[in-house]
C-alpha cells in the first residue's frame, strides 16, 4: 500500500464525514465549520492529483471568501429563533431528496461513463505538461476555449454586485422592503442590560449629516470676550 | 441679612425629564422592520475614562441611540462639604477632577474669599496663575494622551505624560503632593517658596513649545487623524448654547466665553492672552483649541513669572480671623500659636450669605456655590462641574455616529469621571 | 533543484520550526524593545540582560493562569479556533525559501521546505483559513464585542486579501511563475543600468505593487493602524476578550508568526529574498539578508503601530475598495501592458 493510498483515504474519509456534519451537525455555525474542513479535504485531494493551483483557489476563494461570508450571515442568526430541525414543510425535504439523488446519479453515470469506454478527455498530464503547467493550462482554456462561459460567469456575478448594492441600501433608493441584519447573539448579556429611561434629544438633527469641510483648517484668535460671542460668526 | 437656611433649589437630575418610556427591549423589531443590538459600553471599559456606562444602541456598527449613565464614582462631596469646616474642604476638592487639583482648589477658595472678602496679595495672585496654568496644562496633557490614544495614536500618550511629569514635579516641589496637591490655601499662600521652584518651572517653559510642535507633527499632519476627527461629533453653535456647554467644547463651536476674559478674576485682565475659537464645532476643532490652549498657557506663566520673579512681598492675605497664621510666628508667638490653634480647632465662623464663583477650569466652567448660615461650615455646598454638563452633549453627537467614533466623542468631551459624579 | 531523501526534509523543516518559533518568542521583545525606544522608554531590563529572558517569562505567565471559558460560550468552538489561527500561521512558513540546494556533509540539502508550484497562493490560502480562528473564536465567545470584532475581521481579511493578491499579479506576470523559489532566484540576477549593474529587485520594477502589498499585509495580520479586529479602545480586545491564558498565548503567537512570515514574504517577493553581497556564494550570508530584511519589515510594522492611528471601519474599506482595489488594478494592467511590449506582441 503505497503512500498516497493512505492520504487519499484519509482525506476522503475525512471529506466524507465533515460532508455528513454539514446536513448532520444542528448549529447552523457547526455545520458552516464542517463545510470549511470539508472543502480544505477537497482542496487536499486536489494537490494529490497534481493540480496544487485548484487545490489553493479553492481554499482561497471558497474557504476564505465565501464559506467566510456565508459563516458571516450564520453567525448574526439566533440559533433559538431557526425553525425546528427536521420538521420543514414535506414538499421540500422530498424535493431535495429526489434533487440530491438526480446529482448523485449524474455524477456516477459521468465517472463510470468515463471509466468504461477510456475516454479520457482533451486535457490530459501531456497536455498540461506541454502548455508549461496547471495555472498556465487552465488560463489557455478558460481564456479561449471557454471565453464565453468565462465572460457570462463575470457577468452574472457583477449583476450579483449590482444586486447586493441595491439592497443594501435602501435609504437611497427609496423606500424598498429590506430587514437590516440583526448583530443578536444568541447567548449574550441580554440579561445584564437593564431597561433604562429612553433618550430624546432636544435638538432635531439634521437629515443630512453636517460634511467637514476640507484643507486647512485654523483657529479664530481673539482678545475680545465681546466679539464671536453669538453663532455663526467664526465660521465665516 | 437673614440666613437663607430654607427655600433653595437644590440641582438635582430626576426623572422627570426623561419622557418616561421605557427603553426598547433587545432585539426588539422596530417600526422600520429594523433589528437593534444593545451594547453596553462600560462601566468597566477601556476608553469610557473612568466609571462611566454607555447605552449604545447600534444598527451594524452606527449608533442610534445613545445612553450615557453616570453615579459609579459619586463619594457625595457637596453632602460631605457640609459637615467640614471651609479650610477643611479643599483637600476633597481635589478629588473631583484629580487630573486638574489645583484648579479645583482655586474655584473653591476663590468663592470662600468673595465670601469672606479677602484680599489676597497680589504676589501670591499670580502664583496661583502661575500654578492654574500649568494644572490647566498637566489637565490638557493628559486629555491629549488619552484622546490620542483612544483613536489609536499609542506613543502619543507617553509623550504628553513625559511633560505632565515635569509640571508634577513642580507641584512636589512647590507643595509637596504631586496629584492631590490641596495647594491653594484661603488667604493666599502661607509658606515660602522654595529655591528651586523658578529655576524647575524656566526649564519647563522652555522646553514645552518644542514639546508642542511635536504633537501636532505627529497628530495635526497626519492624514488618519484627520479623517478620524474632521466631521465627527459635530457640535453646531446653537447646540452647543442650548447644552449649555462650556469650555473647549464650546469654544470649538465658535462661540466665545472664557471667564478668564468675561469676568476676570485673580490677574487675568492684567496678563496678555488670546482665546482660540474653532470654527466647525467638530472633534478636530476642539482638539486645535485646547492645543492652542496649552500654547496660550505657556504664554501667560511666562508673562506671569517674569513679573513675579523678583518679587518678595507677602504672600498672605492679613486678616486674622479667616487666615492661617504665618508658620513662622506659629512657632515663636504666642499670639499667632493660639489663633493657629483656634483656626485649626474651631474655624472661622464666615459672614451669613450665598456666593457663587465661577473660574475658566480646564475642561469649562467650574463653579462653586456656598450658602453660608454664619457657622463654621457651608450649609450648603453646590459644585457645578465643567464635565457633568458637558457630558449631557453625548448623545445628541453620537446619533448616527460609528461605534469607532464614540470613544472619539468620549474623549473629545474631556470628562473625568471624578468629576461628572462629584 | 536537487532531490533530497526525505528525512532531510524533515530536519530542515523541524530546524525551520524551531526557529520560526523562538524568533516568535523574541518579535515580542524586539517590538516591546523598539516600541519602548519610540516612546521615550527603555522597555524589559529586569528580566534577564536587556531583558531577553522577558518573552521565557510572559511564556511562564501566560501558561500559569487560569483558562476560563465563559459560560455563554460556545466551549467546543471557543477550544479550537485559537489553534487554527496558530497552526494555519505557521504553516505558511512552509513555502519560504532560504536559500537554494547546497552540500552539506556530503548531502545535498533544499533550504526550502517545499518548492509549491503555487507557493504565493499558498500563503494566501493560510492567510484566508487562519481568519476561520479569529472569526470563530469572536462568535463563540459569547460575549458583543468578540463579535464586533470577529465581523470586522471577516469583513477586512477578504477586503485585503483580495489586494494582497492582486498586488503580486504584476511579479507573476513577469517572471511567469508562482513559485516562491523561482520569483526570488529571478531576483538574484542583475540588470545593467547603464554603468550600473544593479539587483533585479522587484521593487524597483513593481514599486506600486510594492506599496499595496506592505498596506495589505499590516491589514491582513491586523496590526495597527489596521488592528480593527482587536480594537482596543472601543472593543475592549476584540475576538480575544473572552481569551486568557495558552488560549490567547496562541492568538498572540499566530499574530506574530503572521508578521514573520509576512515579513519574511515580503522580503522574498520584492526585496529579492537571499539575494546580496556574498549571498550566491556562501548561503549563510543568504540567509542572514533574508533575516535582515525581515527585521527591517519588522521594525517598519512597530514603527507604524508607534506613529499612526487607527482607522475607522468605514474608512479601512473606503480605503480597500476606493482606492487600493483601483490602483491593484491598474497595476496589472501596466504591467500586463509592458510585458506585452517586451515580447513584441504590441507595437
Amino acid at each position: 500500500m503505497s503512500w498516497e493510498l493512505v492520504f487519499f483515504a484519509v482525506f476522503s474519509a475525512a471529506m466524507l464525514l465533515t460532508g455528513i456534519g454539514v446536513v448532520a451537525l444542528e448549529n447552523p455555525v457547526h455545520s458552516a465549520i464542517s463545510l470549511v474542513g470539508c472543502f480544505i479535504n477537497v482542496a487536499a485531494l486536489f494537490v494529490m492529483l497534481g493540480a496544487e493551483f485548484l487545490g489553493v483557489l479553492q481554499i482561497i476563494i471558497y474557504t476564505g471568501a465565501v464559506l467566510v461570508l456565508v459563516l458571516f450571515t450564520i453567525m448574526l442568526v439566533d440559533p433559538n429563533k431557526l425553525p425546528a430541525f427536521y420538521v420543514g414543510k414535506p414538499m421540500q425535504r422530498n424535493v431535495s431528496a429526489i434533487v440530491g439523488a438526480i446529482l448523485m446519479v449524474e455524477l456516477g453515470v459521468a465517472i463510470v461513463t468515463r471509466v468504461a469506454l477510456e475516454q479520457i478527455g482533451p486535457h490530459t498530464n501531456a497536455m498540461v505538461d506541454q502548455m508549461g503547467g496547471n495555472v498556465q493550462a487552465i488560463g489557455q482554456v478558460m481564456l479561449s476555449e471557454y471565453a464565453l462561459a468565462f465572460e457570462v460567469a463575470s457577468l452574472v456575478l457583477t449583476v450579483g454586485v449590482v444586486g447586493a448594492v441595491v439592497v443594501g441600501l435602501p435609504n437611497r433608493l427609496g423606500a424598498l422592503d429590506t430587514v437590516t441584519m440583526s448583530l443578536g447573539h444568541s447567548r449574550g448579556a441580554e440579561d445584564a442590560i437593564a431597561a433604562g429611561p429612553k433618550f430624546e434629544s432636544p435638538m432635531n438633527i439634521p437629515a443630512e449629516r453636517y460634511v467637514a469641510p476640507v484643507g486647512e483648517r485654523k483657529v479664530v484668535m481673539t482678545k475680545d470676550p465681546d466679539k464671536y460671542t453669538h453663532p455663526g460668526e467664526t465660521s465665516k | 441679612m437673614e440666613p437663607t437656611k430654607t427655600e433653595f433649589n437644590v440641582m438635582e437630575s430626576t426623572q422627570t425629564d426623561y419622557s418616561g418610556t421605557l427603553m426598547v427591549e433587545d432585539e426588539h423589531e422596530l417600526a422600520s422592520g429594523e433589528r437593534v443590538m444593545t451594547l453596553n459600553m462600560g462601566p468597566q471599559h477601556p476608553s469610557t475614562h473612568g466609571v462611566m456606562r454607555v447605552l449604545l444602541k447600534l444598527d451594524g456598527e452606527t449608533v442610534i441611540e445613545c445612553d450615557p449613565m453616570i453615579g459609579y464614582l459619586h463619594r457625595g462631596t457637596e453632602k460631605l462639604s457640609e459637615t467640614k469646616r471651609y479650610a477643611q474642604i479643599v483637600p476633597w476638592t481635589d478629588r473631583l477632577d484629580y487630573t486638574a487639583a489645583p484648579q479645583n482648589n482655586l474655584g473653591y477658595v476663590l468663592a470662600v474669599e468673595k465670601l469672606l472678602g479677602l484680599n489676597v496679595p497680589e504676589r501670591a495672585q499670580y502664583w496661583r496663575v502661575i500654578m492654574v496654568e500649568l494644572s490647566r496644562l498637566a489637565s490638557h496633557l493628559v486629555w491629549l494622551g488619552t484622546h490620542a490614544l483612544d483613536i489609536g495614536a499609542l506613543s502619543m500618550s507617553l509623550y504628553t505624560f513625559r511633560e505632565r511629569e515635569m509640571i508634577m514635579d513642580i507641584f512636589e516641589t512647590f507643595c509637596g503632593a504631586r496629584l492631590t496637591t490641596n495647594m491653594m490655601e484661603i488667604g493666599g499662600f502661607s509658606r515660602p517658596l522654595p529655591d528651586t521652584l523658578i529655576e524647575q518651572i524656566r526649564n519647563f517653559l522652555r522646553v514645552f513649545p518644542n514639546r508642542i510642535t511635536e504633537y501636532t507633527d505627529l497628530l495635526t499632519a497626519n492624514p488618519i487623524w484627520l479623517a478620524r476627527t474632521k466631521g465627527v461629533g459635530v457640535i453646531t453653535p446653537e447646540a452647543a448654547t442650548s447644552y449649555s456647554l462650556t469650555g473647549a467644547c464650546l469654544r470649538g463651536s465658535g462661540i466665545n466665553y472664557d471667564i478668564r476674559k468675561a469676568d476676570p478674576y485673580l490677574v487675568y485682565d492684567q496678563l496678555d492672552f488670546e482665546v482660540p475659537l474653532g470654527q466647525f464645532g467638530d472633534v478636530f476643532d476642539r482638539y486645535l483649541v485646547r492645543v492652542e490652549e496649552m500654547r496660550q498657557a505657556h504664554k501667560i506663566i511666562t508673562q506671569a513669572l517674569n513679573y513675579i520673579e523678583h518679587d518678595d512681598r507677602p504672600m498672605m492675605a492679613y486678616e486674622s480671623a479667616y487666615v492661617m497664621p504665618p508658620h513662622m510666628g506659629t512657632m515663636t508667638t504666642a499670639e499667632d500659636m493660639q489663633r493657629h490653634f483656634v483656626w485649626v480647632i474651631k474655624g472661622f465662623s464666615a459672614p451669613i450669605g450665598e456666593v457663587y464663583h465661577a473660574i475658566e477650569h480646564g475642561k469649562g466652567e467650574f463653579g462653586i456655590h456656598i450658602v453660608s448660615d454664619g457657622g463654621s461650615m457651608p450649609y450648603r455646598m453646590r459644585i457645578r462641574t465643567p464635565d457633568y454638563v458637558n457630558l449631557g452633549v453625548l448623545p445628541h453627537m453620537a446619533q448616527g455616529a460609528m461605534l469607532a467614533d464614540m470613544v472619539a466623542l468620549i474623549g473629545t468631551i474631556d470628562i473625568v469621571l471624578g468629576s461628572v459624579d462629584r | 533543484m536537487g532531490d533530497q531523501p526525505i528525512w532531510i526534509t524533515f530536519i530542515v523543516t523541524f530546524v525551520i520550526m524551531i526557529v520560526l518559533l523562538t524568533s516568535m518568542a523574541y518579535t515580542t521583545w524586539y517590538e516591546r524593545k523598539v516600541l519602548a525606544r519610540f516612546q521615550d522608554r527603555i522597555g524589559p531590563t529586569r528580566t534577564g540582560p536587556a531583558g531577553l529572558l522577558q518573552p521565557l517569562a510572559d511564556a511562564v505567565k501566560l501558561m500559569g493562569k487560569e483558562d476560563l471559558i465563559p459560560e455563554a460560550a460556545d466551549r467546543k468552538v471557543f477550544y479550537f479556533a485559537p489553534m487554527i489561527t496558530f497552526i494555519t500561521a505557521i504553516l505558511a512558513a512552509a513555502v519560504i525559501p532560504w536559500g537554494g540546494t547546497i552540500e552539506l556533509f556530503g548531502q545535498s540539502v533544499n533550504l526550502y521546505p517545499t518548492d509549491l508550484n503555487v507557493g504565493a497562493l499558498f500563503i494566501l490560502a493560510t492567510g484566508s483559513i487562519g481568519v476561520y480562528g479569529i472569526i470563530l473564536g469572536g462568535w463563540s465567545s459569547g460575549n458583543r464585542y468578540s463579535l464586533l470584532g470577529a465581523i470586522r475581521s471577516a469583513a477586512q481579511v477578504i477586503s485585503y486579501e483580495l489586494i494582497l493578491g492582486f498586488s503580486l499579479v504584476g511579479i507573476f506576470i513577469i517572471t511567469g511563475t508562482m513559485s516562491l523559489k523561482e520569483i526570488m532566484f529571478r531576483q538574484h540576477e542583475t540588470i545593467s543600468f547603464g554603468p550600473f549593474e544593479i539587483a533585479n529587485w522587484f521593487v524597483l520594477s513593481q514599486p506600486l505593487a510594492f506599496v499595496l502589498f506592505v498596506i495589505a499585509a499590516v491589514a491582513e495580520t491586523n496590526r495597527a493602524p489596521f488592528d480593527l479586529p482587536e480594537a482596543e479602545s472601543e472593543l475592549v480586545a476584540g475576538f480575544m476578550t473572552e481569551y486568557s491564558a495558552m488560549r490567547f498565548a496562541l492568538y498572540f503567537l499566530g499574530e506574530y508568526i503572521s508578521m514573520i512570515i509576512m515579513s519574511l514574504f515580503a522580503s522574498t517577493l520584492f526585496l529579492g529574498g537571499t539575494s546580496g553581497p556574498g549571498a550566491d556564494t556562501y548561503w549563510p550570508l543568504g540567509i542572514m539578508w533574508l533575516v535582515l530584511k525581515a527585521i527591517a519589515f519588522l521594525f517598519f510594522y512597530i514603527w507604524l503601530r508607534a506613529t499612526l492611528p487607527r482607522f475607522r471601519f468605514d474608512q479601512l474599506m473606503g480605503l480597500a475598495w476606493k482606492v487600493l482595489l483601483p490602483l491593484a488594478i491598474l497595476n496589472i494592467a501596466l504591467t500586463a501592458f509592458f510585458r506585452l511590449i517586451g515580447n513584441g506582441q504590441v507595437f
